[in-house]
């Protein structure tokens, strides 16, 4: 027998790009036994970032939580259920990711979910807010562009709000562009870049193959081709799904992406930028997508919208108004609430 | 905004650990919708190391494949659905997976999924006998230690058997032993290596606690603890998801473990071992699990048992019957059959 018995190839799944040496996010997942909860919990179980994983929801687990525990990774798996326990669940979390809630189906919008999920963010929201009002809040829950105003109207009633803390995962639609551009232009989707700003529905996401590394150049019909097929994307996955839910696979994916730029960037490493949902002053609206250089406390710097095209610049006039109206009803909603 | 809008951290999660420059595995996942065969997917489309991914079920692939083919990989995704599709899924692929199956409800055994199982391997395999036939095949689906005979003999059946290709996947159970014995003994299980051999369900499963790398010292009564919990892991998983299936994530996360070794082995990396169940000539049994070095053209060299305590000495001899009654109950499948 071979004297070392190397790690093989396992170790490419658990590499870390991390180049701090504090490793030791305590993150927790709510909504872990849904259909983007559980692969998102693997891929955080799989990263040598992570300490501690907390993984609650109403049902199931206990189960999920043993599974991903017999991962030879160093993270520690706890699984938490029902309310009673969802204060244990977020007490000293660094990181509190929320998938929770309904996914669409065929010929529904984001929007449709508002009754179901405004609930289910809300109520989790109020218990991070007490239960661990430091920590940073990443909500991946439906309609983002309401259940972001939820979380912050949430939380200043509780006298927790910090606007660098709470994000709008919104990393699916950067991921969607990067893959299509390069698809488009053969490229390695690995290396491209394109910026995606605005919200995160329908026209509200607006990509910016302007500002896109490396630069491409495409004439303006499939630049409104590519841009509808990055809008529609979510759609896309509904559709092709056929009822059986919407994107989970990809989204845990661009939701573990997210995780592991904040928590780099809370472990000191430089130059980590993402694009998501926050407050913002950087359009005429109070929350807005760009690029955010992202620090020890969140939000260190907003980059803002840059240069752009005219066809741009046109689609965010034109979007404005559905986030405004997006934004207010779910500020509508927590003023309205018990 | 920051000139160089760098790639986050999500290339964590896109790096392999393969210092080969050929990286164009054509990887096929056989029951890519189930709860293993989507979070499996994911991570194999996660990997540079595959060029084209190709996904096969009697449901739900169209939509499984839209999900994934948006994340921002180099791999290209398509789904097929059901039998008439199964040949194109298969034609030139490198690797077929193969986690197709029912899986154990509480108070069942691995071999009370026979029946159904075996029907759905022997069909699987005869497929790719017919259309992959230089394929590596890694079967996830238990028993393992019939569904691999059953394997081999369809194989035989079409002329097509070559056993350096035909794998039993039984990474679960080290990474589990990794985990076990990384925390009774405080140690990273990132760097804890046991080798399990034997096979795959209950008292077939033997961990080599003696060969483990860091060595330790287990007091009697531990090992044997250890041991115990070990082959019972997947039943306590079954326990703890309480009817909702078993072992999935954790599976997931082997199953491509052992799928990035052989890819990096065959793209001509050194010294890559893995344990799995395969036609053997190391133990008094047609079929045995043992680390073996993995190569260009499968299995290089099978490095055998080692050396061994006399307590795991005692567990290899208890073995050998139960073994070689669910090899016999597999060979005998595939001749009964029409």
């Amino acid at each position: 027998m071979l004297s070392a018995l190397a790690r093989p190839a396992g170790a490419a799944l658990r590499r870390s790009f991390s180049t701090s040496a504090q490793n030791n996010a305590k993150v927790a997942v709510l909504g872990a036994s849904g259909g983007t909860g559980q692969p998102l919990a693997l891929l955080l179980k799989n990263s040598p970032l992570v300490s501690r994983l907390t993984l609650y929801d109403i049902a199931h687990t206990p189960g999920v939580a043993a599974d991903v525990s017999h991962i030879e990774t160093r993270a520690t798996v706890k699984g938490y259920l029902g309310p009673e326990q969802l204060p244990d669940c977020l007490k000293g979390c660094d990181v509190v990711v929320i998938p929770a809630g309904v996914p669409r189906k065929p010929g529904m919008t984001r929007d449709d979910l508002f009754n179901t999920n405004a609930s289910i963010v809300a109520t989790l929201t109020a218990a991070c807010a007490q239960h661990c009002p430091e920590a940073m809040i990443c909500v991946i829950s439906n309609p983002v562009n309401s259940t972001i105003p939820i979380a912050t109207e949430v939380f200043k009633k509780h006298g927790a709000y910090n606007p660098n803390k709470i994000f709008g995962v919104t990393t699916l639609d950067i991921v969607r562009a990067n893959t299509f551009i390069a698809e488009l232009k053969g490229l390695d989707p690995a290396r491209v870049n394109v910026p995606v700003i605005g919200g995160h529905a329908g026209k509200t996401i607006i990509p910016l193959i302007s500002q896109c590394t490396p630069k491409v150049d495409l004439p303006q019909d499939q630049l409104t081709a590519i841009t509808g097929r990055i809008q529609e994307a979510g759609t896309e996955v509904v559709k092709a799904k056929a009822g059986a839910g919407s994107a989970t696979l990809s989204m845990a994916y661009t939701g573990a992406r997210f995780v592991f730029s904040l928590v780099d960037a809370m472990n000191g490493k430089e130059g980590v930028v993402e694009c998501s949902f926050v407050k913002s002053q950087e359009a005429d609206c109070a929350y807005f997508s760009t690029p955010l250089l992202l620090g020890k406390k969140g939000i260190e710097k907003n980059l803002g919208i840059g240069k752009i095209s005219p066809f741009e610049e046109k689609m965010i006039a034109e979007a404005i108004p559905e986030l405004k109206a997006s934004i207010k009803k779910g500020e509508e909603f927590v003023k309205n609430m018990k």
